[in-house]
């Protein structure tokens, strides 16, 4: 069920309203009807033992008279039958001409039974509740009829109907709406709790629900969002930590090994089977640092605070010190390993740049043939500034050229995990150029190497 | 002063005593003359005791950490150039250096390499801080009689629009930070609200229009300001 729970509150409210108002109009209705019959039922039944009591004792002039008072003035009629159907007196509306009983009735009130019936009269089909008592006059056996039309009743009964179907909508659709406005009532410090929790970012936790005034269960819940919001910001704050601490505690080590090596290594008294030992594990040193970089990175990326802090940089000067602690890394490989292309300048953030360049050429590395030649190269065009890295590899299919800067993709074959990728630097070449305002891309054919651009904008937006 | 001094004289501020052999042993044989320190207080009395040409400081020091003793050397000497080590890369850490002063920054693990350069460029970088004429782009500074021409136009300013113009030519192609700015032209007054800094770029700005509407100063959004020369 998706419905807004606003939606399901006004239209179970109108449901069960609908139930109760069509159940008490029926009851109504059926209730009013059978009460206003009864008040009929009793005119017809005092006014026809009154008229059957004068006319047995005075006669024709006698049943006129009494049955004038006797019965009501409108709908009504009366008359006297012979014990053979025939019609001898009448009085009142005109349906009094024919015998208003059929024969069975007659016969029963000859017989001595009074029977009170509803019945169809005259051409208009008219019902009436009819009454037959037996009589004598003079001797003779006789039968008075009294009759009062149910048109009154039924016309009061009408009425109250057409009434209620117009009230009982309209009173529904009032009361729905009245549903409608306090469900929305009740339910709008939720909604702005909604569009509040939804502005809470993992980058904003220190922000909190306003709770409202009223101790309700909304306000509880509040309360509630507002103590998780406070673990979870616990949280993040220990994984900052965790996370700052971890990188001094990998740098630190790393840096002492990275500065006696490379001091060491500056030296000319080291013999050549040691330098060749020392430079190895200097480039395992710097991988080791390179991925520490990137897992941090990563980590600063998927908190949101990917930040950066720019100045002007030559892009040749860039390449250059991303190239230099890479270059023993493909002399390892036979590599030529070329940089060239324009001076320009860039508007970035230094240790990010040569991060994501330093990301470029080792991916270009790992990928080239033994003998082969990477090639980096700085261009600048009227809106932007970029490096593009191309390798003599294997290139890429054309179904992966799509994927390769996604986190953790690896094309199968050539590009797996022998060459030592962790399928996280390209991505974050890509997240380094986002955050600048720039792109990544690459062009790459099969069998013929791949080119791998990172462009900036040379007006960035900060 | 000749071109480049015969023997550089460095501080190096730094905890671990490992790191400290290595580059104590690399530093000489490239030429510098290098004292330690092994913790900030001992740094700020040698500071105190001699002048340096450089401070290469690191930010994770027991007792008083980097930012603090690098703070503490720029109220005593304004000219010192420091050099700061750090294990952390984030941009808050970063900030945290400029806004006490530092020169330039550099991460841990960095190549030997890489720290050579920065020192050389500290050096020239000094030695034109000392320089009475500034030149970035069309501008041209002489903080000797304190006078700014652009493309040889004069451009009249007053006297602190000129410490805030020169100081952002100085670093030019940095960002200089709004903390920056209050410690070094209003003398770290602590009434002076970073506000008053923007006021000046401000006049900076209308005073120094580009008619190609470029802005120089550049505003570095959460940072501070930078120049640029094109």
């Amino acid at each position: 069920m998706s419905l807004p729970i606003r939606v399901r509150l006004t239209v179970w409210y109108a449901a069960v309203l609908a139930v109760v108002v069509v159940a008490l109009g029926a009851f109504l209705v059926v209730r009013l009807g059978s009460d206003l019959q009864a008040a009929v039922d009793r005119d017809v039944r005092q006014g026809v033992a009154t008229i059957a009591r004068g006319y047995a004792a005075h006669g024709t002039n006698e049943f006129l008279e009494v049955a004038e008072t006797a019965l009501p003035s409108g709908g009504s009629a009366a008359q006297v039958l012979d014990a053979d159907g025939r019609v001898l007196l009448t009085y009142g509306d005109g349906v009094s001409a024919r015998q208003m009983v059929p024969a069975g009735v007659r016969a029963g009130a000859v017989a001595g039974r009074r029977q009170l019936v509803t019945l169809r009269l005259g051409d208009s089909e008219q019902r009436f509740r009819v009454m037959a008592v037996p009589v004598r006059r003079l001797g003779r056996r006789q039968v008075v009829v009294a009759a009062e039309s149910l048109a009154g009743v039924e016309r009061s009964v009408q009425r109250v109907i057409v009434l209620l179907l117009f009230a009982g909508p309209a009173a529904l659709a009032a009361t729905a709406l009245g549903g409608w406005w306090l469900a929305r009532k009740a339910l709008l410090p939720v909604e702005r709790m909604i569009s509040q929790a939804e502005d809470i970012g993992i980058d904003r936790l220190d922000e909190r629900i306003a709770v409202p005034r009223v101790q309700d269960e909304i306000g509880y819940l509040a309360v509630t969002l507002n103590a998780m919001l406070d673990r979870l910001e616990r949280g993040v704050e220990d994984k900052h930590r965790l996370i700052a601490d971890a990188s001094h505690e990998l740098r630190t080590p790393l840096a002492v090994m990275r500065a006696e090596l490379d001091v060491t290594l500056r030296g000319a008294e080291l013999a050549p089977n040691a330098r060749a030992v020392l430079e190895s594990v200097r480039e395992e040193v710097g991988r080791m640092a390179r991925t520490v970089d990137n897992l941090l990175t990563l980590a600063e990326v998927d908190e949101g605070r990917l930040g950066l802090l720019p100045q002007r940089v030559g892009m040749r000067d860039a390449i250059e010190a991303a190239v230099r602690p890479l270059q023993p890394l493909a002399d390892a490989k036979h590599l030529r390993l070329d940089v060239g292309g324009a001076a320009c300048q860039a508007q970035a953030d230094p240790q990010r740049l040569h991060q994501a360049i330093s990301n470029f050429i080792e991916n270009a590395i790992k990928y080239a043939h033994p003998d082969g030649h990477v090639r980096v190269m700085s261009w600048c065009s009227a809106e932007e500034v970029g490096v593009t890295v191309a390798d003599d590899g294997p290139g890429i299919p054309a179904e992966a050229c799509a994927h390769i800067f996604d986190r953790f993709y690896r094309v199968d074959g050539a590009r797996g995990r022998d060459n030592g990728g962790s399928g996280l630097g390209l991505a974050i070449c890509r997240e380094i150029a986002g955050a600048h305002g720039g792109r990544v891309s690459v062009v790459s054919q099969e069998g013929a190497g791949s080119t791998f651009t990172l462009a900036l904008p040379r007006d960035p937006p900060v | 002063m000749a071109d480049e001094p015969a023997t550089t004289s460095l501080l190096l501020v730094e905890d671990d005593r490992k790191l400290v052999r290595a580059l104590e042993r690399g530093l000489a044989r490239e030429g510098y003359a290098v004292d330690v320190a092994y913790s900030g207080e001992e740094a700020l009395e040698r500071v105190g005791g001699r002048t340096y040409d450089a401070v290469v400081l690191d930010v994770m020091l027991p007792g008083a950490d980097g930012f603090e003793v690098c703070e503490a050397m720029r109220r005593e000497q304004r000219t010192l150039p420091v050099l700061m080590l750090t294990a952390r890369s984030e941009v808050a850490d970063r900030i945290r250096g400029l806004d006490a002063g530092a020169d330039d920054y550099l991460v841990k693990p960095f190549d030997f390499g890489e720290l050579l350069a920065r020192l050389r460029a500290l050096g020239r970088r000094s030695q034109s801080e000392r320089a009475p004429l500034v030149e970035v782009g069309e501008l041209r500074l002489d903080s000797a009689t304190r006078t700014v021409t652009r493309a040889g136009l004069q451009v009249e300013l007053t006297a602190r629009e000129f410490e805030v113009l020169e100081l952002l030519a100085r670093h030019d192609g940095q960002v200089v930070s709004r903390r920056q700015m209050l410690d070094q032209i209003w003398d770290g007054d602590d009434d002076g609200s970073p506000n008053v800094v923007d006021v000046y770029v401000g006049y900076l700005r209308r005073k120094l229009e580009n008619p190609s509407g470029r802005q120089l100063i550049r505003t570095i959004r959460g940072v501070g300001f930078m120049l640029e020369s094109e």
